[in-house]
């Protein structure tokens, strides 16, 4: 049986994560992707604008182009023009290293409605956490990108992988970005995947500092309405300060939907249900398959489409939300356990089974 | 410094499976993987490569790496379960040449599914009838050539395959009756147990837990007007739902979520029932 929140859901693709190129002039610590060469087997031009196609045709309505760094593409303003044309909103996500005015000119021109920049910490911690060869820092890269795109008057979002390294800079970034004007500050925890697992200092934030993760960021969002912070999948759930972290009003995790409103889709056109899953995830692949048809088949989303209560393990299996929570985000459970049906990420597991003081 | 992040045991032994071309799904439950690992043992008991690999495979398993998982408590299986998996499998791979105990075979029996329970009867016939010998491992196919564990940090690269019956069809045909439908009741080593298996080691507090911050933020009303835009649980309200998480318990507060859950879902409008999704760059309009 479907999940009590997803029994009555028409399943959409409302937002779609595409990640159209795995090339990357920056080789980050903690890339989950692994990003960096280009694909042998990327998807033509022509074959980008049938994805386009297919995703209007599906119901999108909204598209984080990604990457890799999508602006290596060449023909990135061709796709999101294409996008935008069939009425998806487009947002353009990039380590900023390639965002000057012109960039940003051409991107308003061909349809993107804001850009989403990867800042990672303050200058020592984010140049630490990127790699790449030649040129000044990328942190002052990300900032001079950032004030292009204000001076545009385009949207700005600034993308945080919260970690070990970053933790204790939060205030001091939030401080930042306010002063940056950023409208809205998107905050998540790395998920151990990709070159993340090979970093060689404890890097992942653990689920005992959730409570003060939590705590930072009710005060960030207590401090006034800009930048909007918006709390991602993995970060929760269910403790008091729950609707405060999802939006202030009545927000609340209501488990994964990944596959059911959200899709992600790989440089090769791999179809997944959500693009931060490993390959294992992956439900087709729009050369063999029209994408339509791969959204059709719920059985290769039967992580969400036909989940089971019966299989949860561990505290999840006992706790009072497993059934609207379905174990937290999918992806960080399994990256982190190797099962989806247990997630020790969660506030309210790491409230309620403290040891004795 | 530490070392990079280790695997946790499910994962070691997907990552197995995968690599014998036996993926299961990720959406599998830990007891479908282990259904799995026991079809494969059975299925491929001939091929002497599959049990230099499983020796790999419990070296790695028996390696002490809990130190550098993802998360102190990323693994799902209690040591308890995992030492009993590890000696059920060491027993099988002696088996290889010696027929296994009966008295063993019960034991380990305890808690397994019905697909395992055959399985291990139906590897227990095999060693006896095909795979006793050095001799029969010669001929018993290819060898796909050892595992080697110690690098198997990164996540399998592995495009997902067809998942395979085979194995539950195998056990269907063949002689279940030899293993006795009442398993002994002793074994607490062995047989899982889905709650008490998290009773695992805790991690050290980095930083102290404000509950008393937790339980008494209120929500921004500055925030609230920007926070709808991307949609809400429309039968809840905002005072309502902080009410219910500032007072409420566990019970109450799930109770009333899969109620006001499946009360919006029911109206079949997807932007109005979900709460608010969080995947990708939702920009407030």
């Amino acid at each position: 049986m479907k999940p009590i929140a997803l029994r009555a859901i028409r399943r959409i693709p409302r937002i779609a994560i595409w990640e159209i190129t795995a090339a990357c002039n920056y080789r980050c610590l903690h890339c989950e992707v692994a990003a960096g060469a280009r694909r042998g087997d990327e998807l033509s031009p022509d074959e980008a604008l049938s994805v386009c196609d297919a995703l209007a045709d599906l119901g999108c309505e909204q598209c984080n182009v990604s990457g890799g760094e999508p602006l290596l593409r060449r023909d990135w303003p061709q796709i999101c023009q294409r996008l935008a044309a069939r009425g998806i909103r487009v947002s353009l996500v990039s380590n900023g290293s390639l965002v000057d005015a012109e960039v940003v000119r051409r991107a308003a021109d061909h349809g993107v409605s804001g850009f989403a920049l990867s800042l990672d910490g303050l200058r020592a911690t984010h140049d630490r956490i990127r790699v790449w060869h030649g040129g000044d820092s990328a942190f002052a890269a990300v900032l001079a990108a950032a004030q292009k795109v204000k001076q545009a008057r385009l949207a700005l979002a600034v993308i945080t992988h919260i970690s070990r390294w970053n933790m204790d800079e939060l205030p001091g970034l939030h401080a930042l970005l306010r002063e940056l004007d950023v409208d809205m500050w998107q905050v998540q925890l790395g998920l151990p995947l990709g070159r993340l697992r090979e970093i060689e200092t404890p890097y992942m934030l653990q689920p005992t500092q959730l409570p003060a993760l939590a705590q930072l960021l009710v005060q960030f969002i207590q401090s006034g309405p800009r930048p909007l912070v918006r709390v991602t999948d993995t970060i929760g759930y269910y403790t008091p300060c729950e609707p405060v972290l999802r939006g202030g009003v009545s927000g609340v995790w209501t488990g994964c939907y990944a596959g059911v409103l959200t899709l992600g889709i790989e440089s090769n056109g791999d179809v997944k249900g959500c693009s931060c899953l490993p390959r294992e995830f992956v439900a087709g692949n729009v050369r063999q398959r029209p994408l339509a048809e791969i959204w059709a088949d719920e059985s290769r989303f039967a992580y969400n489409t036909d989940w089971q209560e019966s299989s949860l393990t561990g505290a999840c299996a006992s706790c009072p939300y497993r059934r609207v929570c379905r174990a937290g985000c999918t992806c960080l459970a399994y990256s982190v356990t190797g099962s989806i049906y247990e997630n020790p990420y969660c506030l309210h597991r790491v409230l309620n089974m403290r040891p004795p003081a | 410094m530490t070392k990079a992040m280790e695997l946790t045991v499910t994962q070691k032994l997907r990552l197995f499976l995968a690599r014998s071309g036996q993926a299961v799904a990720p959406w599998s439950s830990v007891d479908e993987v282990m259904d799995r690992l026991y079809g494969l043992l059975y299925q491929r008991r001939d091929q002497a490569g599959l049990w230099d690999d499983l020796a790999a495979l419990l070296d790695s398993i028996q390696a002490d790496t809990r130190g550098v998982l993802a998360a102190p408590d990323a693994e799902i299986l209690s040591q308890s379960r995992v030492d009993g998996l590890v000696a059920e499998l060491r027993r099988a791979m002696r088996a290889s040449v010696e027929a296994p105990a009966v008295g063993a075979m019960r034991r380990f029996s305890v808690g397994k599914s019905a697909n395992v329970l055959a399985c291990i009867a139906l590897l227990a016939a095999g060693f006896s009838l095909g795979c006793g010998s050095s001799n029969s491992r010669a001929d018993g196919g290819s060898d796909t050539g050892t595992m080697t564990f110690p690098d198997a940090s990164r996540t399998p690269d592995t495009a997902p395959s067809p998942i395979p019956d085979a194995a539950p069809n195998v056990v269907q045909d063949a002689a279940p009756s030899v293993v006795p439908d009442a398993a002994p009741s002793v074994t607490p080593d062995v047989a899982p147990n889905p709650t008490t298996d998290t009773a695992r080691p805790t991690d050290l507090a980095v930083y102290p837990t404000p509950d008393a911050a937790l339980a008494d933020a209120p929500a921004n009303p500055a925030d609230a007007a920007d926070a709808t835009t991307d949609g809400s649980a429309d039968s809840t309200s905002g005072d309502t739902l902080m009410d219910l998480f500032r007072d409420g318990t566990a019970d109450q507060i799930a109770d009333r979520l899969e109620a006001s859950v499946a009360d919006a879902a029911s109206d079949r409008q997807p932007d109005r029932s979900i709460g608010v999704l969080y995947k990708g760059v939702t920009f407030p309009t």
